[in-house]
This record gives C-alpha cells, structure tokens and sequence, in this order.
C-alpha cells in the first residue's frame, strides 16, 4: 500500500467510521452534562432508533430517506419516556450517580430484551431502491454511504447551532450549568430537560440508523457501540458538542490507520484503549 | 430507588414471563419436566448474544430428530432435552449447569469453545463416567480428542480443517492463483484459515497475506482495505453469516470484484441478507463450501419428512447443521440401544458398532431401532453420507459448493469429494 494510498484509505474509512459516532456521541454528552450521570440505557436508544427505521423501511415498503424522520421522533420519543418514567423519579428522590447508573444498566436489558421479544433474533437490513459505487480519493463508497455521511454533517450542525446558537439551546446550557440559577432565571427544567432528551434519543437513533445501513440491525447493535459512544463523550469532554465531534472523527481516523497497518483489527481496539486513558491521565478526568 | 429498583424487578419479571410464550417451533418441545425414567439431552444452544438468531434452528433440527425417535424410544425410555441458552453466560457455564444441576445424560454441544471447559468435563467424565458427549459442530475441536470412555466425543460434523482445504480448492477451481486468508478470532475459523493456507499452499497458489479481524463489527473496511491492496485473486474467508456479509458487502463498496469463497456459515440466509445481491452481483465469483448431504434412501426419507414439517420454516433441508444434528442424534440414541444404558465405555463401544457396523444397513432411526431389537447388527448410512468414525471420533464427510442465486435460495454448484480433500491436506 502506497503513502498516499494509507492516507487516503485512513480519511475516507475513519470518517465514515466516525460518522454514525458523532451523532451518538453528541447524544450522549448532551444527558450526560444535563444530569451528570453515565446512562447506559442510551444504547437502547441507538438499538431502537435502527428498529423504528427497519419499520417503516423494511416492513411497511417505504422509501429509506423518508423513514429517517419519523425513526427519530420515535427514537426521540423513546428516549423522553424513559426520562419521565424512569429517571425523574430517581432524581426527584436524590438517587446517588452510581444507583443511576446501576438502573440505566437494568433500563438497558430491560428495553433490549423487550425489543427481543418483538423483533425476534433476526437481523434486519434496509431495503435501497439503488445503489451506486463510486470513487472518493481513489476508495470506493456507495453513494447511500456519502448521502449519510452528508446527512450526518448536516443533523450534527444543526444540532450544534441549535445548542450554542438559539434562545433554547442557551437555556439548555444553562439548565445544565446550575439548576437553581435556572430557574431563578425564570427557565422551566421540566420542559427544557423533555428537549434535551427528545434531542439525545433522536440524535442516539439517527447513529442507530446509520449503522444500520452500513451493515444490519440487530438486538445487540447499541450495546456494541456504548462502550466507545462514552469513552469519546468523555475524552471529547462531557457536554462538549465540538468535542463530541473531534473526537468521533479522531477515532474513526486512529481505527482505520491502525488497522491498516496491523494484520489484526483487534490492535485498533488496543491502541485506542491506550491513547484514551493517557488522555484521561493527563486530564485528569473521572466519571 | 427502592421503589425504583422494584419496580424495574417487576417489569423484569414480567417480560421474563412473556419470552416463554413465543410460537416458535423449535421450543415447543424443548424444556420439558422430564418423566421418570427419561433420557435427558442437554443441548448447548443459542438464544441470546450475537448468535441468538440461530438458536431456533438448532433447537428445531435437535427436535425434529427426537420426533422420530420418540416414536420409539431407546431401551423405551422418553427422549427429552433441555435446550440452554450459551449467549450470555457462555459455553462452558451452560455445560456446568446442566450436568451439576440437571443431571443431563448426554450432553450435547453445538458451538466452539470446548476447549475452555474440557478440563473439568474430563474430571466430571472420570468422577461419575458420563455424560455422553456427542458434539454437532465438533469439528472444531483438535482432532486428538474425543473417541475414547475417558473423552467420549463423538462429531457430527467432518473436521473445519477439511472445510479449510475445500475452499481453497474451489477458489482454485475459480481460476485463482493468488489468494488473502481472513478469519474471525475464534478456535474453529482460525483452524480453518490456518487449513486454508496449507491447502492453498499445497495446491500451487500464492498465499499473499493473512488477516485476522474481530467478530460482529458494524464495518470491516479497513480490513477488507488491507486484502484490497494486496489485489489477490481470490478472498478465502472463514466468519459467521452476518460478518461475512458486510465482508462481502464492503469489499464490493470499496470497488472490488474479487473471487470469493467462505465456509458452512454463509449458507444462512443472513449472508445474502447483509450482503445484499447488488453486492454480491458485483463480484466475479461468490460463493460458500459447506457439508452436504449424500443422495440416497436416508436423504429421501429425510428431506420429505423436513419439507412436510413445522420446522421446514426455519430452514432448508438441506442446511448443515440440521443434517449433522439428524445424523448424530439417530446415531446416538441407537448407540444407547445398543449399550443397553448410557454407560460411557459401552456407548462408546456401540457408536462405531452402530456407525460403521459389519451389519446391515440402516437408513433412518427407524431401520435402526427396528433392527437392533430384532438382534440384528447394523451399520448406519445417514443424510450426510457413511458416518464413519475414526479412533477419535471423527466422522467424513461430503462437501457441497453452494451459490446465492437471490436472496432466499441457495443452489448447490458442484461436490467435492473427501478423497480429492484428504488428498491436498496429505500433500
């Protein structure tokens, strides 16, 4: 493999890699900044959002592109009743991080093992109407792979101006900085808590549904991603938005070029691992 | 959080009640209170983890089986077997269950880790002499155990290593001279892989490279990048269904059209499903070697009694393991006939008596049962083929290459015979 071959292959598969992870990631950080705790059951939130879109896609004949939407109000809509059903009464009730995150682990078995029951073992896998191969500095992607990754630059821009840029994502932030200050400062939590989570469960859905399409959906499709979604929340820095994003694309870059140079894609994992903990090392970060 | 807690434990409980209420065919006959005096079959199955999916096959060709041969049982004493969920708490602690607690009388194993729990089975075997031990997928244990009263391993299924060398014996016969071995990290597709590149090896083509990549990722490009750039003709691939899909799926996104031929694995319908045709249509040759069944009086009864089945929608008649669990459980029971009890040593005796006689030839379990209570010897001839052991309880065994032709059917292409395998693996 030639140079530029290696630094071509390294971009192109570390940010299609990276693409679904930004969403999840974004996702991720905001609750985790909103509520300061570590919500396992978020991987659910990744698992459903591909479920929903398998309905509409898969089950009901429509078009891919248009089943994005209502996967991620559902997704979104998911992620809210969880909120209020679970985690609200925890938290009116002073339930201790840890507990919380002992409960988002049995939230998580429980909705994955219930979504079991209804989807069965099979794997599921979108239908597109075509597909077209093309070049993108000499590698090979679909066409349905680009329109992702579009769609993905896209909802996460959105997201970002939406967060830092309009009257609620400022209120959003500010819930999340100082509750009490909040609501002195006349911003009602209960409604801005409901959109951050609707926001994080679309966004967790939307990752779902694009890793969907790069291979199949499963039961376990989240729960496979929630280990690396929480270690790029925290190296890009909880509720860091811009973090969330560098930090997707860092380790989708560091994956692939690892991995295209080792014979086993296990070392990718490995170096990751390292290159995480020094981070955390030198920050001196604890979850 | 008491509350809390409660109320998540009961929500638990109550969806835990509502997963024994599924229709699926294969549990409808599994998990049984056993009567007195029954023989008890603990399976090793899948029902949740990355395998989950495959689970309802595997139960269903075991009780299709124990269908016919309740009919007339062993020494008369009910067949029943408890199908155990290995997706979560892993092999060798589902095995450990069902001996310590259930008493199992045999103990029948489908997946690949034995390795990590065959010391203390070899305790269990030499403290209490049992359970017997007939092994579906044993293929992929080393071909030195098993055998004998003290590890009483009994395959359904011929060697991977055998599976390794056919495939490269097809991508030869593909046209192929140069050729990438990639595996998953598990102990029967890395034999596989290492099987395949002695035969490619054998046979004349150049073996350019060897990767190893992790099961049940989500995108394999980086891997299928490295085979990319190593422009072989040929991909031998050894992984599950799933895996081999998005395999296949990315190398024809990453502009390959590549000679590609994988394993048994890949003749489940979840490989065209995530490969998708238009992938596998962009390639100059897909397609996946696998254990076949031998046509004759056995595949006849056989493949009509699955076709008019419930469990026929599960699977194809053809598919693998439900023959390998056909055959090895027939043999196994008439085995238990034959030793009069489940007495390890004579049971051991009795599978090459029943397997590979002198006697008269068998058929079905039928036949078999029939004959033996007439004092007949005999010598069962199954659906996949002699079901002849070696010493250490290897069976042969006929390998089919197979093609997707679309989504749902799979054609069988062509044979290979074991004499033209055994042939390349002693050069």
């Amino acid at each position: 493999m030639t140079l530029s071959t290696f630094l071509s292959s390294t971009l192109v598969l570390g940010l299609l890699e990276a693409a679904p992870l930004v969403l999840a990631a974004i996702g991720f950080t905001l609750i985790y900044r909103l509520n300061g705790f570590t919500n396992v059951a978020y991987a659910e939130n990744i698992t459903l959002g591909a479920y929903f879109a398998v309905i509409f896609n898969s089950l009901l004949g429509w078009n891919f592109y248009a089943s994005i939407i209502p996967a991620a109000l559902l997704s979104g809509l998911l992620s809210v009743v969880t909120y209020l059903v679970i985690f609200r009464p925890s938290f009116r009730r002073g339930v201790g991080k840890t507990e919380l995150i002992i409960l988002s682990v049995g939230v998580s078995y429980f909705i994955r093992y219930g979504s079991r029951i209804l989807f069965g073992n099979d794997l599921f896998n979108f239908n597109f109407s075509s597909t077209s191969y093309l070049k993108v500095f000499g590698i090979g992607v679909t066409n349905i792979q680009l329109i992702c990754i579009g769609l993905v630059a896209v909802i996460s821009i959105g997201i970002y101006f939406f967060i830092y840029k309009t009257n609620y994502g400022e209120k959003m932030r500010a819930l999340a900085d100082n509750e009490e200050l909040a609501m002195i400062s006349g911003i009602n939590p209960t409604k801005v808590s409901l959109l951050i989570w609707f926001i994080a469960g679309s966004s967790a859905g939307l990752a779902g549904l694009f890793y969907g399409s790069f291979s199949f959906v499963s039961s376990s499709l989240g729960w496979n991603m929630i280990l690396i979604v929480i270690m790029v929340s925290v190296v890009g820095g909880v509720g860091s938005i811009r973090g969330a994003l560098v930090a997707s694309a860092f380790v989708g870059i560091v994956t692939s070029a690892v991995n295209l140079l080792s014979s086993n894609s296990l070392y990718g994992d490995i170096v990751l691992l390292i290159i995480f903990i020094g981070i955390l090392k030198v920050r001196k970060v604890r979850v | 959080m008491k509350k809390s807690l409660i109320l998540l434990l009961a929500m638990v409980l109550v969806f835990s009640a509502f997963t024994g209420c599924g229709s699926d065919p294969a549990a409808e006959t599994g998990n049984e209170e056993a009567p007195a005096g029954a023989l008890k079959i603990g399976h090793l199955s899948y029902h949740t983890g990355p395998f989950g999916h495959v689970g309802p096959m595997f139960d269903g060709a075991a009780n299709f089986a124990l269908d016919f041969i309740n009919e007339a049982p062993p020494l008369d004493r009910e067949v029943t077997i408890i199908h155990q969920d290995i997706g979560t708490i892993g092999e060798g602690q589902a095995a450990r269950k069902l001996v310590d607690s259930e008493k199992v009388d045999v103990l029948l194993n489908v997946a690949g880790e034995y390795m990590s729990y065959r010391d203390w089975l070899l305790e269990v075997e030499a403290e209490i002499g049992g359970p017997l031990l007939p092994s579906v997928h044993g293929g992929s244990i080393d071909m030195a155990y098993g055998g004998v009263v003290t590890e009483p391993i009994f395959r359904g299924a011929p060697m991977d290593t055998d599976q390794g060398a056919a495939t490269a014996i097809e991508a030869q016969k593909q046209g192929a001279k140069t050729v990438v071995v990639m595996a998953v990290e598990n102990d029967g597709m890395q034999m596989q892989q290492e099987a395949a590149v002695k035969a490619s090896k054998a046979l004349g083509m150049e073996v350019l490279g060897e990767l190893d990549f992790q099961p049940e990722q989500t995108s394999y490009r980086s891997v299928v990048s490295q085979a990319q750039a190593l422009n072989p003709d040929a991909l031998l691939i050894f992984c599950a269904a799933e895996d081999g899909g998005t395999v296949v799926k990315n190398a024809a996104e990453m502009g390959m059209s590549s000679i590609i031929v994988g394993a048994t694995d890949w003749m489940f319908v979840e490989f065209p499903k995530t490969a998708t045709m238009d992938a596998l249509n962009k390639h100059k040759y897909v397609g996946a070697v696998g254990f076949t069944y031998q046509e004759g009086p056995a595949w006849d009864f056989y493949k009509a009694a699955w076709d008019a089945s419930e469990y026929a929608e599960l699977n194809d008649a053809s598919n693998s393991y439900t023959l390998q669990y056909y055959d090895l459980l027939n043999v196994a029971m008439l085995a238990i006939e034959q030793a009069g009890g489940t007495d390890v040593a004579a049971w051991v005796d009795a599978m090459y008596d029943v397997s590979m006689g002198p006697g008269k030839k068998v058929y079905t379990y039928a036949e078999g049962i029939e004959a033996l209570r007439n004092g007949e010897a005999i010598d069962y001839d199954g659906v996949t083929g002699a079901f002849n052991y070696t010493p250490t309880g290897v069976v042969g065994g006929l390998f089919g290459v197979f093609q997707w032709t679309d989504a749902d059917t799979l054609e069988r292409t062509s044979l290979i015979e074991g004499q033209t395998i055994l042939d390349v693996t002693s050069k």
